[in-house]
C-alpha cells in the first residue's frame, strides 16, 4: 500500500462558520495505481492533491504514506518524504524563466545534493527520453505550451519518484498536446509509476484505472 | 549549487533592469559618499601625525581676564618660553614661532612678489620639536644667526627656478637674506603652514632691548617638548607661579597661561593668534552621520524593492519548495542575490571613486598621492563592505522569502491596507532623512544670504585696496600720496589705514582715565587710520568729532566705537569725550565716538574698536573707484604705482570680496550639504519611481476591474497619489523638529541669525510633494488610463 487516507477532514473558519474543504475522505492507493480525481470547480480536487502531496495539512483524520503516519511528522520530515518519493506536475508548468531547459531539469537534483557527474548523467537521460536534447539550452519563453509542460513532467520525473501528482496537467494545452501528455503518463504508469491526477476532462480521466468523484469536498458516486 | 544560484541571480538582475539600476545606483552613491566622508574624517584626524615626538609636544595659551571681557589667546609673551624652560625640569626644550601678518615684498633677480600669511620666524630649536624634512641645509644650524631663512621647495622654484639655493640671497622688504636651507613642501596635514622660515635672531633685530622683558605683549606661538606627556599637569602648576603674572603684580588684567597637547590642537576651541586652520569635531560627526544615513537610504531602497517583488517571487519559491528546497536553501539563494548586488555596487563604487578622485581631492585640498589605497585597512573595508551591506539589506527580505511555503496563498487583503503596506515605514524613514537634509540646506542658504546682504553699518562697496605692507616711509608721506591717487579719474576718495574691514585689527591694552582720576581699562582692538577713513567708509559719529587733517591729532586723538565706550563703563557716549587715555603708540584724549559697525564677519558680535592716526603703521590704501571704466582706472592705478614704487608689487583687492572670504568655510559646508541633499533626493525619488513602476505593473488587473465597475479616473488617480505622498509627508513632518533643533545648533555659531519662518518648511514640502507627483505621476496616469480590456484579457 502506497498511501492511505482515513476520515480526512479539512475546514476553514469563515465568520464563525466552518466551511469544509474536504469532508470525510477515505482513499487507498496501491503502487502502480492510476487514479483520476474528477469534480467541478471548487470541489476540492486541488486541495486533496495537496494534502496527498504533503504540501498542505488537514484538521482531522489519518494519513499514512508508505506506512509513515504523515500527520505526526514534523515539517522537515514531511519535506524529506515528498522530496524523495513524490513528483508534482502543475497546470501552469511553473518552470523557472531564468533557467534553461537543462537547468530547470537539473533543479530537483541540486536540492537532493547529487554530484555534478550524477546530475549530468541524469539530465542527459531525461533529455534523451523525452527527445528534447536539442532544446536543452533554450529558455522556457522560447518553448511552446506543450513543450513547457513536457519539461515540467520531465522535471517531476527526474529524481525517480514513486508517485506523480498532476493537477490539471493538460489545462493549458490544446487537444493534441494534451493527448501527448496523457499518453506519456500512461506509458509511465505501465513502467510502475503511481499517478494521481485531478482533472475536469472525461477523456483525460479515462486514461486512469479508476475515477474518484468529488463534490463540495466529499467523495460521491459518479 | 552556487553556480546555479549565481546564474539565476545574474539573470534576474538583468531582467528587472529599472529595479536593479535603482538598487545599484543607490548603493554605489551611498558607498562613494561614505568613502569621501571617511577620507575627509581621516584627513582631519591626521593633522600633525608625522611629528614623531608629538605626544610630548604641548602648546602654550594665555587667557586674559580684563574688565572689558576675557580673551583666549593662542599666544604667549616673548620671555615666557625661555623662562619656563629655566625653571621647569619637565621641559626638554621650547620653541617659539612668530607669524608675520601683512604683506612683505620678496625679490630675487626679476622675481618680485608680495607674500602674506606664509612667513614665520622660529627659534633654532624648531627642528628639535617638528619633523619637517630638509632637502638641503643643516637642521641644527639653519635657524641660527640674523638675516637667515629657510624656504620651501616651491618657493625656491618660484624665485630661483631651482632648489639648489643654499647660500643664495634674496631681498626681504629690501633687506638681503641668505637661504640656509630648503624644506620639502609641507604636508597638507600640518597645522604649521609657511613658505618662509626666518630665524628668531632676525626677528629680534631692530626690536627694542626690553622685548625680552615684556610680559604683557603676546606675539609668540610657544611650544614645549616635555620629558613625559604625563608631566603636563606638573608643568601647568609651574605656569601659575610666574611672578610677572601673579595677581598682586597685575591690578588691571589677569594673565593665565595654560597648556594643550599638540595631539588635539586641530579640534580645540579656536583662539586668537593661533597658527593653522582649525577643524570642528561636531561638523565631522554630522558629516559621518549624514554619510551613514545616505547609505541607509540606499539600503532602504534595496529592501523596499526586493520585498515588493515578493508575490512575483513567491511562485518560483513555492515551486522550488515542492522540488525539495529547504528554507535554508531559499534563504541562501536570496542572500546570494543580495550579495551579488552589493558586490556589483562595490565594483561600480570603486569605478566611480577612481573617476571622481581628482575632483574631490582638489575640493578637499588634499594631494592626489594620498595613500588611501596603500593602507591595508582600505582593502579590508573594500572586501568587507559588500558582505556587511548584503547582511543588513538582504537578511530581512531573504528571511521573508524563506518563509514562503510550498503552497503559496497570496494575501487576500491586497486592496485593504495602504498601497505601500509594510514598506511605508521605510519610505517614511527615507524621506525623514531627505527632508532633514533639504531643510538643512535651505537653512544654510538663507543664513549665508542673510550674512551677505546684511547692513554692516559701513560702506564697503567699490572699495579697492592697495596693500603695500609695513612701510613707514610710504606711511609718512600719505598726504601727498593721497593727492596723487585722487587725481586719477575714477577715484572718488582715498584713505590710508593699517587694516581694512574684514581683517582682524591689532589688540591693545588701553586705559581711560575719567574726571575723578578713576582708571578704566581693557583689551580692545585698534586700527590705525587717517583723517579720511571715517568719511570714506561712511561711518557715523554719535559724539565728539572726526580726526582733523594735520599733525595735531596724530597719535594723540582716539576715536572709539559705542561698544568700547560701554565696555569702559560709560552709559552716555558724550561722557567719554575729552577723557585721557593710555595706549600703545600714543597717549592723549578721546575725541569722538563712532556708531557700531561690523568690521569682522557676522560670526562675531561687534568687538571693541579704537581708531587712531599713526602713519608709520599704515599698510593699505583704500580707494573708492567708480564702476564705469573700471579697467582703465585699474591700468592708470597700476602705472602710477609702478612709477612710485617700482620695488613693491602692485597688489589690489576689493574690500567686499575680501570680507566675504570670511565665509568661505561656511560656503564649503553649504556646498557639501547641498550635495548630500541632492543625493538623498535622487535616491529617494529613484526608489519611489522604481517602486511605483513595480506596483503599477501588478495592479493593472485590479485597476481595470475598478474601471469596468465604473470608478472615476480622477478619483483613482488622487487615491493613488495620496497613497504615495502620505508617507513622504509624514517623513517630512517628523524631520521638522529635528531639523529645527540641529539648525539652531549650527546657527548658534553666528552672532547674527536670520529669522526662521514658515517659508523654510513650506518650500521644501511643496518641492517634495511635487517630486512625488513627478516620480509616480507618469506611471499612475498611464495605469489609470490603460484600457481594461488589455489588462483583463490575460486571465487564465
Amino acid at each position: 500500500m502506497l498511501l492511505q487516507l482515513r476520515n480526512i477532514f479539512k475546514w476553514v473558519q469563515q465568520g464563525g462558520q466552518r466551511v469544509f474543504l474536504l469532508k470525510d475522505i477515505n482513499l487507498e492507493v496501491e503502487e502502480g495505481d492510476f487514479v483520476s480525481i474528477m469534480g467541478p470547480s471548487g470541489s476540492g480536487k486541488s486541495t486533496l492533491l495537496n494534502v496527498i502531496g504533503m504540501l498542505d495539512d488537514f484538521d482531522e483524520g489519518a494519513y499514512s504514506f508508505l506506512d509513515e503516519p504523515v500527520h505526526s511528522l514534523k515539517e522537515k520530515q514531511r519535506v524529506n518524504l515528498y522530496k524523495q518519493y513524490i513528483g508534482f506536475v502543475f497546470q501552469a508548468y511553473h518552470l523557472i524563466d531564468e533557467l534553461t531547459v537543462y537547468e530547470n531539469l537539473e533543479m530537483p537534483l541540486l536540492y537532493k545534493k547529487h554530484s555534478g557527474t550524477e546530475r549530468r548523467a541524469m539530465v542527459a537521460d531525461m533529455l534523451d527520453r523525452f527527445q528534447i536534447v536539442g532544446k536543452k539550452d533554450l529558455f522556457p519563453t522560447q518553448l511552446s505550451g506543450g513543450q513547457q509542460q513536457l519539461v515540467g513532467v520531465a522535471r517531476a520525473l527526474i529524481s525517480k519518484p514513486r508517485l506523480i501528482l498532476a493537477d490539471e496537467p493538460t489545462g493549458n494545452l490544446n487537444s493534441r498536446q494534451g493527448e501527448e501528455i496523457m499518453e506519456l503518463f500512461k506509458g509511465l504508469n505501465r513502467e510502475g509509476v503511481t499517478i494521481i491526477q485531478a482533472t475536469h476532462s472525461d477523456s483525460n480521466a479515462a486514461y486512469g484505472k479508476r475515477i474518484i468523484h468529488l463534490l463540495d469536498g466529499r467523495m460521491t458516486e459518479a | 549549487m552556487w553556480n546555479n544560484i549565481l546564474k539565476i541571480a545574474r539573470r534576474k538582475l538583468w531582467k528587472s533592469k529599472s529595479s536593479s539600476f535603482t538598487k545599484l545606483f543607490s548603493l554605489s552613491i551611498g558607498i562613494i559618499s561614505l568613502f569621501y566622508i571617511g577620507l575627509y574624517v581621516q584627513r582631519e584626524f591626521s593633522f600633525d601625525d608625522f611629528h614623531t615626538k608629538r605626544s610630548s609636544i604641548f602648546k602654550a595659551n594665555t587667557t586674559i581676564h580684563s574688565p572689558t571681557g576675557n580673551l583666549e589667546l593662542g599666544l604667549s609673551a616673548v620671555p615666557f618660553g625661555p623662562y619656563m624652560k629655566s625653571v621647569s625640569p619637565e621641559i626638554v626644550e621650547y620653541t617659539r614661532i612668530y607669524k608675520e601678518y601683512g604683506n612683505r615684498t620678496v625679490k630675487q633677480g626679476n622675481a618680485l612678489f608680495s607674500e602674506s600669511e606664509n612667513i614665520y620666524f622660529a627659534d633654532p630649536s624648531f627642528f628639535q620639536l617638528f619633523d619637517f624634512k630638509l632637502i638641503s641645509g643643516n637642521r641644527e644650524t639653519a635657524l641660527e644667526g640674523p638675516n637667515n631663512l629657510l624656504i620651501t621647495q616651491r618657493t625656491a622654484q618660484k624665485y630661483f627656478g631651482s632648489t639648489d639655493v643654499v647660500g643664495k640671497v634674496l631681498r626681504y622688504d629690501g633687506t638681503p637674506m641668505t637661504v640656509t636651507g630648503v624644506l620639502e613642501d609641507l604636508p597638507y596635514n600640518s597645522h604649521l603652514q609657511f613658505d618662509f622660515l626666518l630665524t628668531m635672531d632676525t626677528f629680534m633685530q631692530g626690536r627694542l632691548d626690553d622685548v625680552n622683558d615684556n610680559w604683557n605683549w603676546f606675539p609668540m606661538n610657544t611650544y614645549f617638548l616635555l620629558q613625559n606627556p604625563g608631566d603636563q599637569a606638573a608643568l601647568e602648576a609651574h605656569l601659575q607661579q610666574i611672578p610677572q603674572y601673579q595677581p598682586e603684580n597685575n591690578p588691571d588684567d589677569q594673565y593665565i597661561p595654560s597648556l594643550e597637547p599638540l595631539d588635539g590642537l586641530h579640534f580645540s576651541d579656536p583662539k586668537l593668534g593661533e597658527l593653522g586652520a582649525k577643524g570642528s569635531l561636531s561638523n565631522l560627526y554630522l558629516l559621518l552621520a549624514i554619510g551613514i544615513m545616505i547609505l541607509f537610504l540606499a539600503i532602504s531602497n534595496y529592501i523596499n524593492l526586493t520585498t515588493a517583488a515578493l508575490s512575483a517571487e513567491a511562485r518560483d519559491v513555492s515551486m522550488k519548495r515542492t522540488l525539495g528546497a529547504s528554507r535554508k536553501d531559499i534563504f541562501k539563494q536570496f542572500m546570494a542575490e543580495s550579495f551579488l548586488v552589493t558586490l556589483l555596487s562595490m565594483f561600480f563604487s570603486v569605478a566611480g571613486i577612481v573617476i571622481s578622485f581628482p575632483l574631490f581631492m582638489n575640493f578637499m585640498g588634499m594631494p592626489l598621492e594620498f595613500s588611501v589605497f596603500s593602507r591595508p585597512l582600505t582593502w579590508l573595508l573594500i572586501l568587507l563592505l559588500p558582505f556587511l551591506l548584503a547582511a543588513i539589506g538582504g537578511v530581512y527580505p531573504a528571511f521573508k522569502f524563506a518563509r514562503i511555503p510550498a503552497l503559496y496563498k497570496p494575501q487576500a487583503a491586497a486592496g485593504r491596507h495602504s498601497i505601500l503596506g509594510t514598506r511605508t515605514g521605510l519610505i517614511v524613514f527615507q524621506f525623514f532623512i531627505t527632508s532633514g537634509l533639504i531643510i538643512g540646506s535651505l537653512l544654510i542658504y538663507n543664513q549665508l544670504n542673510f550674512l551677505q546682504d546684511k547692513e554692516l553699518g559701513i560702506d564697503i562697496r567699490q572699495k579697492l585696496v592697495l596693500d603695500y605692507g609695513p612701510n613707514s616711509a610710504i606711511g609718512n608721506s600719505y598726504e601727498s600720496l593721497k593727492e596723487q591717487f585722487l587725481q586719477i579719474p575714477g577715484v572718488a576718495s582715498a584713505t590710508f589705514s593699517s587694516h581694512v574691514p574684514g581683517q582682524t585689527p591689532n589688540g591693545v591694552s588701553t586705559i581711560v582715565t575719567d574726571a575723578n582720576g578713576n582708571i578704566r581699562n581693557g583689551e580692545i582692538s585698534l586700527t590705525l587710520v587717517d583723517d579720511d577713513f571715517v568719511s570714506s567708509y561712511g561711518l557715523q559719529l554719535v559724539a565728539g568729532r572726526d580726526f582733523r587733517p594735520g599733525v595735531a591729532d596724530s597719535t594723540t586723538a582716539l576715536i572709539l566705537n559705542e561698544a568700547a565706550v560701554k565696555a569702559f563703563g560709560y552709559t552716555n557716549a558724550e561722557d567719554i569725550i575729552g577723557r585721557s587715555y593710555e595706549q600703545w603708540g600714543g597717549n592723549g584724549q578721546v575725541i569722538g565716538v563712532v556708531k557700531d559697525f561690523n568690521y569682522l564677519s557676522l560670526h562675531n558680535d561687534i568687538g571693541l574698536l579704537s581708531l587712531k592716526i599713526w602713519p608709520q603703521q599704515f599698510e593699505k590704501i583704500t580707494l573708492e573707484v567708480s564702476e564705469a571704466n573700471m579697467e582703465s582706472t585699474l591700468n592708470a592705478l597700476e602705472s602710477k604705482w609702478i612709477s612710485l614704487f617700482p620695488d613693491i608689487p602692485f597688489n589690489y583687492y576689493f574690500v567686499d570680496d575680501n570680507f566675504l572670504l570670511q565665509y568661505t568655510k561656511d560656503r564649503q559646508f553649504a556646498t557639501i550639504m547641498n550635495l548630500f541633499a541632492l543625493i538623498s533626493v535622487c535616491i529617494g525619488v529613484l526608489g519611489l519611481v522604481a517602486y511605483a513602476s513595480f506596483w503599477c505593473n501588478r495592479r493593472k488587473k485590479e485597476m481595470s476591474i475598478k474601471k469596468v465597475l465604473g470608478a472615476n479616473s480622477l478619483g483613482l488617480l488622487w487615491n493613488l497619489y495620496k497613497g504615495f505622498s502620505v508617507p513622504v509627508f509624514l517623513g517630512f513632518a517628523l524631520a521638522i523638529p529635528v531639523a529645527v533643533y540641529l539648525g539652531n545648533q549650527w546657527l548658534s555659531q553666528f552672532a547674527y541669525q536670520f529669522e526662521m519662518n514658515w517659508h523654510l518648511f513650506f518650500l521644501p514640502m511643496m518641492l517634495l510633494l511635487g517630486l512625488v507627483a513627478l516620480a509616480v505621476g507618469a506611471q499612475i496616469i498611464q495605469l489609470v488610463h490603460s484600457n481594461p480590456v488589455d489588462n483583463l484579457k490575460a486571465e487564465g
